[in-house]
C-alpha cells in the first residue's frame, strides 16, 4: 500500500526531442502516515511531480502506482483519483458552490454518496481544518476570510476521504497563527487518519518540523532524499542549489563556521533543539571560566 | 489539458514586411480587401494572388502557416462553393436528376470561393507580421482623429491591448481550475449537452472570480504607476513612417491601380470569365 512513481520521466513538448524533460528518472515512494517533503526552487519540477500523483498528468516514461494500480484504465482512473487528494497551490480561488457546506460537499458528491454520508463526511473534514461549519456553513464562501477560504478549500479535498494527500505550498500567504494551525492540521491528518502525505513547500522550517522524509528536486530529478536530519547536513550541497536550510540549521552552521560550536553532534532543524544545544554549550563554557 | 488552443498568431521573423510600419500595414490590408472587390474576371484575381504571393514570399512566412487560416473557414467555404454552383440558373452545363449545375454557377462558386480564400490570406499576413501589440497601436493612431470626436480611441486601443494580454493568463487559470475540480472528481468528459455545460459550472465560476481578482489588481497597478489615460501620454517606441514604407505604400498604389484598370479592361491583358 503506497503510491510508487518507478523512473518517471515527462516532457511537456512532445514534438520536441530536444527540450528537456520536466521530470527525469524520478522514483518516489508516499507511504501511509508519513509525511514527506518535497522541496526545490521554482521550477524544479515539484508541480509537475504533484500532478503525476494522481493521474492529471501520466508519465511518457516509468509507471505511477496507487495501491499497486496505474492510471492507464479510463474506468479506474476517477476511483484511484479519489484515493488521492490533491490541493493545488491558492485551493481558495477554485471554490465556486452557493454556500460553504456545498463546496465541502461538491467532491464527495460527485463520488456518488449518500445524503447523510456527505454531510457526516464533510462535518469531519472541516472539523479537521478547525472551520466552523455550524457558524459559516450557509454563508457564501466569497464572504469568508482569507485564511477561512484556505480551510474550506481544503476541507472540500479531506471531504473524499483520501488515503493520500499532496499538497503545494498549503501555508503560503498566511499569517503566522494560521500557519501554524496548518502544520499541526497537516500533522493531525497524517497520526488520525493515517494518510500519506505529501507536502510541496519552499519552507524548510515547515518541512524540517514536519516531515518524515525529505526529497530535494532540482532541473527534474530527485537529487537528495531522506530523513530531515541526513538532508539537511548537506547544507553546503544545498545552498549550491540556491535552497536553505531551517532557520535553526542555519544559525548553527553559523556558528559553527565562527567557532563557536566546533562539536555539535547533529544539525538542530528547530529552535528548542538549537537554544539547548547553544546552552549547553554556553553552561560548558562558565563551567569551565570558574 | 486546454494547452493546445492557439491565439495570437504571429510569426517570429525579422523580414521587410514585419518592420512596415503597422498603420501602414492596417491600410494597405484595408485596401487590398477593398481593390479584391473591384476584381471582375480571373485574370484580376490572378494579379491579385501574384501580389499577395510575393509580399508573403518576402515576409518568409511559411505557406503552411497561411493555409492553416483557412481551417476555420473550410466548412464556410465548401457551403457557399456548392450552394452558388448548385442553385444558380442559366445555361446547364451538367444534369443529374434534380442536381443541375450551369455555367453561371460554376463561374459564381469560383469567383467567390477564390475572392474569400485571398481575403483570409490577405487577412492572415497582416495578423503573422505585425505584434498583437503593434497591431492595437496601430489602430490607436489611425482611429486618433476620432477622439476629436469624443471617442475615447486610447482607451479602446488599450481595452483592446489588455484583453490581448490576458488571454494566455486566463488560459493558464482555466487549465489550473480545470485540474483542481478534476481532482475532486468532477467529470468535463461525459454526457449529454445539458450535463456538460452544468458540468462547466465548477469551473466558470473561479474563472469569473478571479478574472475580476486580476482586472483589479491590474487597475490598481497601472495607477499605482499613475496610468491616467490617453492625453499627453507618450510612447516608448514612437511609430514613424520611413523610406521603407514609402516605397511600400508606391507598391500599393501601383496594385490599386493594376487591379483597377484591369477591371475596366484597359490593360493589355484578355478577360477570362469576365462579369
Amino acid at each position: 500500500m503506497s503510491i510508487e512513481l518507478k523512473n518517471v520521466t515527462y516532457r511537456y513538448n512532445r514534438n520536441g526531442a530536444e527540450d528537456t524533460p520536466a521530470l527525469k528518472d524520478v522514483n518516489l515512494t508516499v507511504e501511509p502516515g508519513q509525511i514527506c517533503g518535497i522541496v526545490g526552487h521554482t521550477g524544479s519540477g515539484k508541480t509537475t511531480l504533484v500532478q503525476q500523483l494522481n493521474g492529471l498528468l501520466t508519465p511518457q516514461e516509468g509507471t505511477v502506482t496507487v495501491d499497486g494500480e496505474d492510471f492507464s484504465s479510463r474506468d479506474r482512473r476517477a476511483e484511484l483519483r479519489r484515493k488521492v487528494g490533491l490541493v493545488f497551490q491558492y485551493p481558495e480561488y477554485q471554490l465556486f458552490e452557493e454556500t460553504v457546506a456545498e463546496d465541502i460537499a461538491f467532491g464527495p458528491r460527485n463520488m456518488g454518496l449518500a445524503e447523510d454520508e456527505i454531510r457526516e463526511r464533510s462535518a469531519e473534514a472541516a472539523r479537521m481544518t478547525g472551520l466552523d461549519l455550524e457558524l459559516l456553513g450557509d454563508r457564501s464562501p466569497f464572504e469568508l476570510s482569507g485564511g477561512q477560504k484556505r480551510k474550506a478549500a481544503i476541507a472540500g479535498v479531506l471531504a473524499m476521504r483520501p488515503a493520500y494527500l499532496v499538497l503545494d505550498e498549503p501555508a503560503a500567504g498566511l499569517d503566522p497563527e494560521a500557519h501554524r494551525e496548518m502544520l499541526d492540521m497537516l500533522v493531525r491528518i497524517c497520526s488520525e487518519w493515517g494518510c500519506g502525505i505529501v507536502l510541496v513547500s519552499h519552507n524548510m522550517d515547515d518541512v524540517a518540523a514536519i516531515c518524515h522524509r525529505v526529497y530535494v528536486m532540482e532541473k527534474g530529478s530527485i537529487v537528495m532524499g531522506g530523513t530531515p536530519d541526513q538532508v539537511f547536513s548537506r547544507s553546503g550541497e544545498l545552498r549550491e542549489m540556491g535552497l536553505g536550510l531551517p532557520a535553526a540549521a542555519e544559525l548553527t552552521v553559523l556558528l559553527r563556521k565562527e567557532g563557536v560550536l566546533p562539536d555539535a553532534p547533529r544539525i538542530p532543524l528547530n529552535a528548542e533543539e538549537a537554544a539547548e544545544l547553544i546552552a549547553a554549550r554556553l553552561r560548558l563554557k562558565g563551567q569551565g571560566e570558574k | 489539458m486546454i494547452r493546445n488552443i492557439t491565439l495570437g498568431q504571429y510569426y517570429q521573423y525579422d523580414s521587410v514586411i514585419h518592420r512596415l510600419d503597422p498603420r501602414l500595414k492596417i491600410f494597405g490590408t484595408f485596401l487590398y480587401l477593398v481593390m479584391l472587390f473591384f476584381v471582375k474576371d480571373l485574370v484580376g484575381y490572378g494579379i491579385a494572388a501574384l501580389c499577395l504571393s510575393g509580399v508573403i514570399l518576402v515576409s518568409r512566412v511559411p505557406f503552411r502557416f497561411i493555409l492553416r487560416g483557412m481551417r476555420p473557414i473550410m466548412f464556410i467555404l465548401a457551403f457557399t462553393f456548392l450552394l452558388n454552383l448548385l442553385l444558380l440558373p442559366g445555361t446547364v452545363l451538367w444534369q443529374a436528376g434534380p442536381v443541375t449545375v450551369t455555367h453561371e454557377g460554376l463561374k459564381q462558386a469560383v469567383f467567390i470561393t477564390v475572392r474569400l480564400l485571398l481575403l483570409v490570406f490577405g487577412a492572415s499576413v497582416l495578423t503573422y507580421t505585425t505584434k498583437p501589440m503593434s497591431l492595437t497601436d496601430g489602430f490607436e493612431r489611425i482611429l486618433s482623429p476620432l477622439s476629436k470626436l469624443g471617442v475615447r480611441t486610447h482607451e479602446i486601443a488599450m481595452m483592446m491591448s489588455i484583453a490581448l494580454r490576458f488571454i494566455p493568463t486566463l488560459v493558464g487559470e482555466t487549465d489550473k481550475i480545470m485540474k483542481a475540480q478534476l481532482a475532486r472528481g468532477a467529470d468535463f468528459e461525459s454526457g449529454n449537452l445539458l450535463r456538460r455545460a452544468r458540468n462547466m459550472i465548477p469551473v466558470l465560476v473561479p474563472l469569473f472570480v478571479n478574472a475580476f481578482r486580476i482586472a483589479q489588481d491590474l487597475a490598481m497597478a497601472m495607477e499605482a504607476r499613475c496610468y491616467s489615460g490617453g492625453r499627453g501620454r507618450t510612447r516608448l517606441h514612437p511609430m514613424r513612417y520611413g523610406m521603407r514604407d514609402l516605397a511600400a505604400l508606391m507598391m500599393l498604389i501601383l496594385f490599386a491601380v493594376l487591379i483597377f484598370v484591369q477591371s475596366r479592361g484597359m490593360l493589355p491583358l484578355p478577360m477570362i470569365w469576365k462579369i
